[in-house]
């Protein structure tokens, strides 16, 4: 098991520094056109070329590029992913106070994926072939087909039209839970919903699939002839089975999900990363846009790294294969 | 006798034995419909799409930028009054009806003919970023599965190691670096596809090396190039349609989400029309559930083609 564990730890080191290398060079190496970008907006310069050299200076780019590289490596693992070029106070600074609506946002994403999709997948499976299958099966494919933010869309004029009621749809200050839950859940439940209807079809699929080759099984033959309930034998034999490779779905899911958070932070207007990057790009404050892209990455990586560890303890042959 | 399907039997001389004929194309055609109707949808949408596009100036009944006006109610000639003087309104957020199909957005213009036109961005950019991705793809995957060993190696890490980058980020970084304009969204987009084509063309060719063909043509000297090129390229193009027809629908989506941002290349799009559609969704939703809906039509349209093709060609591409 510990080498497994070891195995996973280095194969995932140039994963991360493939990361951080392909941020560096977007962010010194290559951005011709974003300095340009900056110059002519944000400095005080008379032509654009003495602008562009300004730039180019403030932010250190007129070193050799092995200079910049070691220094950008040390400067993020130390914590300094630079500053804004608008407010110039760092850029963690400015992340801390966006994180957790984004953060949020995710969780209550998987929350309403899991909810919809368990369910569905598991009665699909038991009920193959009915008529409930089919038409479970083809909302499936249609969710499927559906991007979360047309499904927001629509599922903002419904709400609208029937019950009268929007979530904010201007930028408004953010409650988290414990504070107004009230106030924290008109802001984000009807974003969840829409992305984790999305994310849910993929996975209820998966589910389906997983279930009925598990349901084949020797041991779960055992168990309905041992005469236990359908209950007990979906629940405690088959399904944890069938969860297993769900699981490794979750990593390429979480990156879905970022881009899902994204899309539906600027359609909602909700304060979060997705929108301070839209902005940010739009502002041409590229330090900004370069940290979160960094960040989220990374978290990425560090994600899919988790589910391979969870999924070795979770089912041995994984570890010992 | 030679049977029509070319059966042997008694009565049928070994001299007069013909293979049997192939289906006619019209025959496939029809068991691919009976078989797989999801798949026939998903393909004749696709075609409605080119046909669209390439008939725009034709089908869309407006041009892009048209602004449509209406009388003013209010007019009174010689007022200075706002909303008094001018004898037109511009025709914003109207509802569908005979003259405008789709209705119209907040600047008065036609959200029918926006519609038609912005197909064109939605074709070109995913056909062209695949067809890309595609052509590249292949030879890595290919050349990395033929040659094996290290090479191989080192290209499947990093491979995999470029996958686990969220694609929208990528794309993200792409707009910081470089003007956003049709060509580099489309580039960008071919970057993206790269990995996932080339590990199932990785996959496909490590079984086809394998095959007795590959050895005979070895041995009568063929060089590798030629292997690669005109013995294994043709017997693997089945699962390239699949991925490259799935490819284009996430493609799509992925140009419709950049859109919608508002971090696409200028110019008539449907994630820009949707962009533009839900600031007066709750007024007038016309132009957010058309441009949605087409989105939503096209990349449904040639994943369900994908798919049905997968399964009719090679049902060992399944997840």
């Amino acid at each position: 098991m510990r080498a497994y564990i070891i195995g996973r730890i280095l194969l995932n080191i140039p994963v991360l520094f493939l990361v951080i290398t392909m941020v560096f060079l977007a962010s010194h190496a290559l951005p011709d056109y974003a300095t340009r970008r900056v110059a002519s907006s944000l400095t005080g310069a008379t032509n654009l070329d003495e602008a562009i050299h300004q730039v180019r200076h403030e932010l250190g780019m007129d070193r050799p590029l092995y200079v910049q590289y070691f220094d950008y490596v040390g400067d993020v693992l130390r914590g300094d992913l630079g500053h804004s070029l608008l407010t110039k106070r760092p850029v963690l600074t400015e992340l801390k106070a966006r994180m957790p609506p984004s953060v949020e946002l995710g969780i209550l994403d998987i929350l309403v994926a899991l909810t919809v999709s368990v369910p569905i997948g598991i009665i699909s499976a038991i009920r193959q072939d009915t008529w409930i299958d089919y038409l479970l099966r083809f909302f499936a494919i249609f969710w499927l087909a559906i991007p979360s933010f047309y499904l927001a869309v629509i599922l903002l004029i419904v709400s609208f039209k029937v019950v009268g009621w929007t979530p904010p749809l201007v930028v408004t200050a953010y409650h988290n839970f414990p504070s107004d839950p009230v106030k924290n859940l008109q802001m984000l439940a009807l974003p969840a919903i829409a992305g984790g209807i999305a994310t849910g079809a993929s996975v209820m699929r998966l589910l389906r699939s997983q279930m009925l080759e598990v349901l084949r099984q020797d041991y779960v033959r055992t168990a309905w002839a041992k005469g236990l309930r359908e209950r007990t034998v979906v629940t405690r034999h088959a399904l944890k089975n069938a969860m297993i490779p769900v699981l490794t779905i979750a990593g390429l899911l979480v990156g879905a999900l970022i881009s899902g958070n994204v899309v539906l932070e600027t359609m909602f207007s909700i304060p979060g990363m997705g929108l301070f990057t839209v902005t940010s790009i739009k502002q041409n404050d590229f330090p900004v846009v370069h940290a979160i892209v960094l960040i989220v990455a990374t978290a990425v990586v560090f994600t899919n790294l988790a589910v391979d560890l969870v999924y070795a303890w979770l089912d041995p042959r994984i570890r010992y294969g | 006798m030679v049977g029509r399907t070319g059966e042997m039997g008694p009565g049928v001389l070994a001299s007069e034995w013909a293979p049997p004929r192939a289906p006619s194309l019209w025959r496939s055609l029809g068991r691919f419909v009976v078989r797989k109707p999801l798949g026939a949808f998903g393909v004749f949408v696709i075609v409605v799409l080119v046909v669209v596009a390439a008939g725009a100036p034709v089908l869309a009944r407006y041009g892009v930028e048209q602004a449509f006006e209406v009388a003013n109610p209010a007019y009174s000639p010689n007022s200075l009054e706002t909303g008094k003087f001018s004898p037109t309104l511009i025709d914003t957020q109207a509802p569908p009806s005979m003259k405008h199909w789709f209705g119209t957005d907040n600047y008065g213009r036609d959200s029918y003919a926006r519609i038609i036109w912005g197909s064109r961005r939605t074709l070109k950019v995913g056909l062209l970023s695949l067809a890309m991705g595609t052509a590249i793809g292949v030879m890595i995957g290919l050349t990395s599965a033929y040659f094996s060993g290290l090479l191989d190696t080192i290209v499947q890490r990093f491979m995999d190691s470029f996958q686990s980058f969220p694609a929208l980020l990528f794309l993200i970084l792409v707009v910081t670096v470089r003007a956003p304009t049709e060509m580099n969204l489309i580039i960008g987009l071919a970057i993206v596809s790269v990995p996932s084509i080339s590990r199932i063309v990785r996959s496909v060719v490590l079984q086809t090396r394998e095959m007795p063909f590959v050895e005979s043509a070895r041995l009568i000297g063929a060089s590798d190039l030629r292997i690669m090129g005109r013995h294994i390229l043709p017997n693997i193009m089945a699962p390239i349609i699949v991925v490259f027809t799935i490819g284009v629908g996430t493609v799509i989506l992925a140009e419709a989400m950049l859109s919608f941002l508002g971090l696409g290349p200028p110019g008539i799009s449907w994630g820009q029309m949707l962009d533009t559609g839900r600031l007066f969704v709750l007024t007038s939703p016309w132009l957010a559930l058309f441009s949605g809906g087409a989105i939503t039509l096209a990349v449904m349209a040639f994943n369900l083609a994908g798919d049905a093709l997968r399964d009719v060609l090679d049902p060992r591409l399944r997840m």
